[in-house]
C-alpha cells in the first residue's frame, strides 16, 4: 500500500482524543478513555518555557451543555497509528456562539476546551526558592550522612553567588537520584550548568512528580554535551518556576528544550539550537535537518509526490540585514591600578598656628589633661584644632590629598606642587597614547578604592593603607620610617585623599615614643601634631623652589584608583558578513571584563613575604567574546513560516511526528533555495539553518505550519 | 423502526437519493503543474422528496388554512434529530431534513383550488442522509 505522503490525493488524518478523568485535589487520574465526538481544531507545539497548547471542540454539542470532562483532566491527542502528538491538561473551557446573519450564515455554537502541556503544570505548581544543604545534624563524625539534608528557606537560590562556589562536592543521595546541594563557599565547588539543572529538576522541587516523574535529571536527553560542564556564576533563580529557571540556565549557555511524547508522561529533551544534523532522529541526535520541496517552474508535481517530498503549500520568508551586528564594540570596566603615593596637606599653612606660649606648655594637650580644664576653649590647641573646639579649623592637620585635579597647586595659596601625574606610577602601556605620546587621563578628582592586594587569611582586600612619617627630611628615602598610627581615618568622597577623624591630633603618637631632636620644639614629645608644628615653626616649605618636599611630617596611602580609560575593543566584519555596512552594537561588559593591576609603585608589590593581589587583564577573553558575538550575528537573519500541504504527524513505520522543535530547515528543494546562514566567519565555515521554534498542526485544514527563526537569539557560549 | 415518508407527506410523493459528493480540498504550487488533493470525506447523500400536498375545506380559505396546518406539521421535521425513514421498499437511515420549498406554477400560483373543494400545493423537500 502506498504511503499517504506519496499519493496525489492524501487522506485527511483523523486524530483521536483520549482523556483521563481526575478526582480529588491534587487529582488522581483514572485510565485513558476515548473522548467521543471530539474534534481537534489546532495543536500548537512550542519551545522552551512556553507550553504547547491544543484546542478541541465538539461539533454535536450546544455551547451551554455541561461538558463530560472537567478542567484539570488529563488529555492526549494521538493519530490512528498511536503517534502521540500532544499530552497535557484541560486548562480552559471555551463555549462560544454567534447568531450570524440570514445569508450567508456564519452562525455557530461551539463547545470547546483548550489544553496546555505538562510544562504549564510544572511551571504553575513548582516554584524554586530556598536552598537544600547539609545542616549540622547531617554530618556524623565529620562525614555527610547519606540521604540527609535540610531545606533552608531563608537562603536564596543563587548558584555560585557573587562568583564564589557554593556547591557541596558530596552529592545528596536521596530518593531516585543523586542531587548536588548547596554548601558554604569555604568547602564548596562550582556549580556547572548541568549541576544546576540536576538540582532544579530534582524530585525535591518537583511538585507534580506523581504526574511527571523525572526520576533522574542527570539522565535527561542532551545533558551529556560538554556545554553543560560550563560554570556559570551568580545564577539567581529564587522565585522563578522550575521551568523558568531551566529556561534561564539554558539561555546562558545557548541551549533550549522541548517536550517529546511517547509513554504516559512526556520526556524533557534538551538540544542545542543550530546543532541539527542528519536526517534521522535518535537519542543522540534529537534535532535533525529537513528539506522542504517547492516544485520547480513548469514541472509537474507527480514525481515529487511519489518520492514523498514534504511539499510546501505556502511560505513567507524574510532574509534581512537589519539585525546584523558585524562590528560589535565592547566596553570593559575602567582601568584600576594600585599604587602607593605621598599625599599633600589640604590646608593653608598659615591656618596652623602652634601655641608656643609659656615654654610650649600649651603646644598640645592630651585628652587626659583636657579633663582637668574647666574652660578648654581658652587653649588655642583645643579651640582651633580639637574637633570639639569652639572655632574648630576643620581641615587643618587632618585632610591629606593626592592633588590629582590640581586644586592645591596654586603657589599663592596651598602651594602643594604640581598636579599628581599618574603616568609616573602606571605602566606606560596603559596610560600613554602610542601615537600621540599624550597621557591618557585628565586632571579630574577621583576616589580612594580598596587595594587589589589580598589579605592572605581572608582572601579579601587589605583595604586602604595609610602611613605617616616623622623623619621625611632624610635624604635617603630608605631611611624614612613609615608607620601605621592607630586612628580613625576616613577616605574622602569627592577626591583622592583622607581625613583624620581623631578628635585630638596629639594622641597620634610616634611608635618609637621619641622626642623632637632640634629646633624650637627640641625635646618635646614627638607626635603627629608636634611634628606638624615643628615643620611650621621651622618655616619649612612643603615644596621648596626645586619642588622638593621639605616637611618632616609626611603621609602616604596605598590604595587603588580608577582612571579614565577602560578596556575597549571592536571586532571588524569578516568576509562572510551578510551586510555591506558596518553594523555596530555597543556591549557594556563592565561587570565581566577589565584591567586590574598592582603597579610597581605599590608598597605591597615588593612586600616580604610576598602578598598576592587580585590582578586581571581580560583583554584576550574579551576579544574572544566579541569575536563570538560577531560570528553569531554577522550574517543576515532568516526567519519564516512554512505551510505544508498535509499534516506531518508520522506514520506507522515512523511512529513520531516528522517535525520537532529545534529541527532546522536546510533548504527548499525543487527551487534549490539555500537557507543556510554563515555562523563561522573566516576559516571555520560553520553553517546554521533556521530553527523551528513553533509547529502548528491546523487539523481542521489538515495543514502543518512551521515557524522558524534564525539563531542569533542564543547567548554566546565561549 | 423507520417512519414511512408517506405518513409525513402523504401518498403523492416521489423519493430519490443523490449519490454522495466527495469533499476534497485542492492545493496548487506556484509555477508547477498539478494539484494535490486532500480527501476530507463525503457530505452524505442528499434525499429529494417531491410531491403534492392536499387539504379539503368548504371554500378556498378554509381548505388553504387546513393545508397550511399540514405544512406547519411537516416543518417541525426540519429540526428533528436524525432518524430512519422509509418509502416503498427502501429505508433511508440517519436522515435530517434541511429544506422544504413550495413550488409555484408558471403563473406564480402556489395554492390551487379545485372543484372537489380541495386546495393543493406542489413541494420539494431536501433531506440528507448523514451516513
Amino acid at each position: 500500500m502506498t504511503e499517504d505522503a506519496k499519493k496525489l490525493v492524501r487522506d485527511a488524518q483523523p486524530l483521536i482524543v483520549e482523556i483521563r478523568r481526575g478526582s480529588g485535589s491534587p487529582p488522581n487520574f483514572g485510565g485513558w478513555e476515548l473522548l467521543w465526538g471530539a474534534k481537534v481544531e489546532r495543536i500548537e507545539i512550542n519551545a522552551a518555557g512556553t507550553p504547547s497548547i491544543a484546542t478541541v471542540w465538539f461539533p454535536e454539542r450546544r455551547w451551554h451543555e455541561q461538558p463530560y470532562y472537567n478542567l484539570g483532566d488529563s488529555v492526549r491527542i494521538k493519530t490512528d497509528v498511536d503517534v502521540i502528538v500532544f499530552d497535557g491538561f484541560i486548562t480552559s473551557l471555551l463555549p462560544s456562539f454567534t447568531g450570524g446573519r440570514v445569508s450567508p450564515s456564519i452562525a455557530f455554537e461551539r463547545n470547546a476546551f483548550a489544553a496546555s502541556s505538562y510544562r504549564w503544570l510544572y511551571a504553575s505548581t513548582s516554584p524554586v526558592y530556598g536552598r537544600l544543604a547539609r545542616g549540622l545534624d547531617d554530618y556524623e563524625d565529620g562525614e555527610p550522612v547519606a540521604g540527609s539534608v535540610i531545606f533552608l528557606s531563608g537562603q536564596r537560590t543563587i548558584f555560585n553567588e557573587d562568583g564564589r562556589p557554593n556547591c557541596d562536592p558530596v552529592l545528596y543521595e536521596g530518593g531516585t537520584c543523586d542531587t548536588p546541594v548547596f554548601a558554604d563557599s569555604d568547602r564548596a565547588v562550582y556549580w556547572t550548568a548541568k549541576d544546576m539543572l540536576r538540582y532544579i529538576l530534582s524530585p525535591s522541587y518537583n511538585r507534580i512528580y506523581q504526574y511527571w516523574p523525572i526520576e533522574n535529571p542527570n539522565e535527561l536527553s542532551g545533558l551529556d554535551h560538554k556545554d553543560w560542564q560550563k560554570v556559570l556564576t551568580h545564577i539567581a533563580v529564587e522565585g522563578l518556576s522550575v521551568i523558568a529557571a531551566v529556561e534561564l540556565i539554558c539561555r546562558h549557555i545557548g541551549w533550549s528544550f522541548r517536550e517529546d511524547y511517547s509513554g504516559d508522561s512526556p520526556e524533557l529533551v534538551f538540544y542545542k539550537p543550530g546543532a541539527a544534523s542528519g536526517y534521522t532522529r535518535s537519542d543522540s541526535n534529537p534535532t535533525i535537518l529537513h528539506q522542504l520541496y517547492a516544485p520547480d517552474v513548469g514541472n509537474t508535481i507527480d514525481a515529487a509526490v511519489s518520492r514523498g517530498e514534504k511539499l510546501l503549500y505556502a511560505m513567507e520568508l524574510a532574509k534581512d540585514i537589519t539585525s546584523v551586528i558585524n562590528n560589535p564594540w565592547g566596553l570593559g570596566a575602567p582601568h584600576r591600578f594600585e599604587f602607593t603615593a605621598e599625599l599633600v596637606p589640604a590646608w593653608l599653612d598659615e591656618r596652623l598656628e602652634p601655641d608656643t606660649s609659656d615654654g610650649n606648655i600649651n603646644l598640645f594637650i592630651t585628652e587626659s589633661d583636657l579633663q582637668a580644664l574647666t574652660d578648654k576653649n581658652e587653649k588655642s590647641f583645643y579651640k582651633h584644632y580639637h574637633s570639639r573646639g569652639s572655632e574648630f579649623r576643620r581641615n587643618v592637620g587632618r585632610k591629606w590629598v593626592l592633588n590629582e585635579s590640581g586644586r592645591y597647586s596654586n603657589p599663592d595659596t596651598y602651594n602643594r606642587g604640581h598636579v599628581f601625574d599618574f603616568a609616573e606610577i602606571v605602566p606606560e602601556e596603559y596610560i600613554i597614547d602610542t601615537d600621540s605620546g599624550k597621557r591618557l587621563f585628565a586632571p579630574l578628582r577621583r576616589q580612594l578604592l580598596l587595594c587589589l592586594t589580598l589579605d592572605k587569611d581572608s582572601l579579601n582586600s587589605v583595604g586602604i593603607k595609610v602611613e605617616f612619617c616623622f623623619n621625611g627630611d632624610e635624604e635617603n628615602p630608605e631611611d624614612r620610617i613609615w608607620q601605621v598610627i592607630p586612628a580613625a581615618i576616613s577616605s574622602l568622597k569627592d577626591e583622592y585623599g583622607i581625613y583624620i577623624d581623631e578628635a585630638n591630633l596629639s594622641e597620634l603618637v610616634d611608635e618609637a615614643e621619641g622626642t623632637i631632636t632640634e629646633g624650637v620644639l627640641a625635646d618635646i614629645q614627638l607626635n603627629y601634631w608636634t611634628s606638624l608644628c615643628d615643620d611650621i615653626l621651622n618655616e619649612r616649605p612643603f615644596f621648596d623652589e626645586e619642588g622638593q618636599c621639605q616637611w618632616r611630617t609626611r603621609c602616604r596611602v596605598t590604595a587603588s584608583v580608577q582612571l579614565d580609560q577602560r578596556l575597549w575593543l571592536q571586532v571588524a566584519p569578516s568576509p562572510a558578513s551578510g551586510s555591506p555596512f558596518l553594523h555596530t552594537q555597543l556591549y557594556d561588559f563592565s561587570e565581566k571584563y577589565g584591567l586590574l593591576k598592582r603597579t610597581a609603585a605599590s608598597r605591597f608589590t615588593s612586600a616580604d613575604p610576598p602578598m598576592s593581589a587580585y590582578e586581571l587583564d581580560s583583554t584576550d577573553y574579551f576579544g574572544r567574546h566579541l569575536e563570538a558575538i560577531r560570528r553569531a550575528n554577522e550574517d543576515r537573519s532568516i526567519s519564516g513560516q512554512f505551510t505544508l500541504d498535509r499534516l506531518w504527524l508520522g506514520s506507522a513505520c515512523s511512529p513520531q511526528p516528522d517535525f520537532a522543535i529545534g529541527d532546522c530547515i536546510k533548504e527548499i528543494k525543487g527551487r534549490e533555495y539555500d537557507l543556510s546562514a554563515n555562523l563561522g566567519g573566516e576559516g571555520s565555515e560553520t553553517k546554521v539553518y533556521p530553527e523551528i521554534i513553533q509547529i502548528i498542526h491546523s487539523c481542521e485544514h489538515q495543514k502543518t505550519k512551521i515557524i522558524t527563526r534564525d539563531l542569533r537569539f542564543a547567548e554566546v557560549l565561549l | 423502526m423507520a417512519t414511512a415518508l408517506t405518513t409525513i407527506f402523504g401518498g403523492e410523493i416521489k423519493v430519490y437519493a443523490q449519490p454522495r459528493q466527495a469533499d476534497r480540498q485542492y492545493v496548487g504550487f506556484p509555477g508547477a503543474h498539478g494539484l494535490t488533493g486532500m480527501h476530507m470525506g463525503t457530505r452524505g447523500r442528499q434525499l429529494v422528496i417531491t410531491g403534492r400536498l392536499r387539504a379539503e375545506g368548504n371554500d378556498y380559505d378554509a381548505a388553504r388554512a387546513n393545508l397550511q396546518e399540514d405544512i406547519d406539521e411537516i416543518e417541525e421535521y426540519l429540526w428533528a434529530e436524525a432518524s430512519d425513514y422509509s418509502f416503498k421498499d427502501d429505508t433511508y437511515s440517519n436522515v435530517v431534513f434541511d429544506r422544504l420549498n413550495l413550488t409555484p406554477d408558471s403563473q406564480g400560483k402556489v395554492f390551487h383550488f379545485n372543484s372537489k373543494e380541495e386546495v393543493f400545493a406542489d413541494f420539494v423537500c431536501f433531506a440528507r442522509q448523514l451516513i
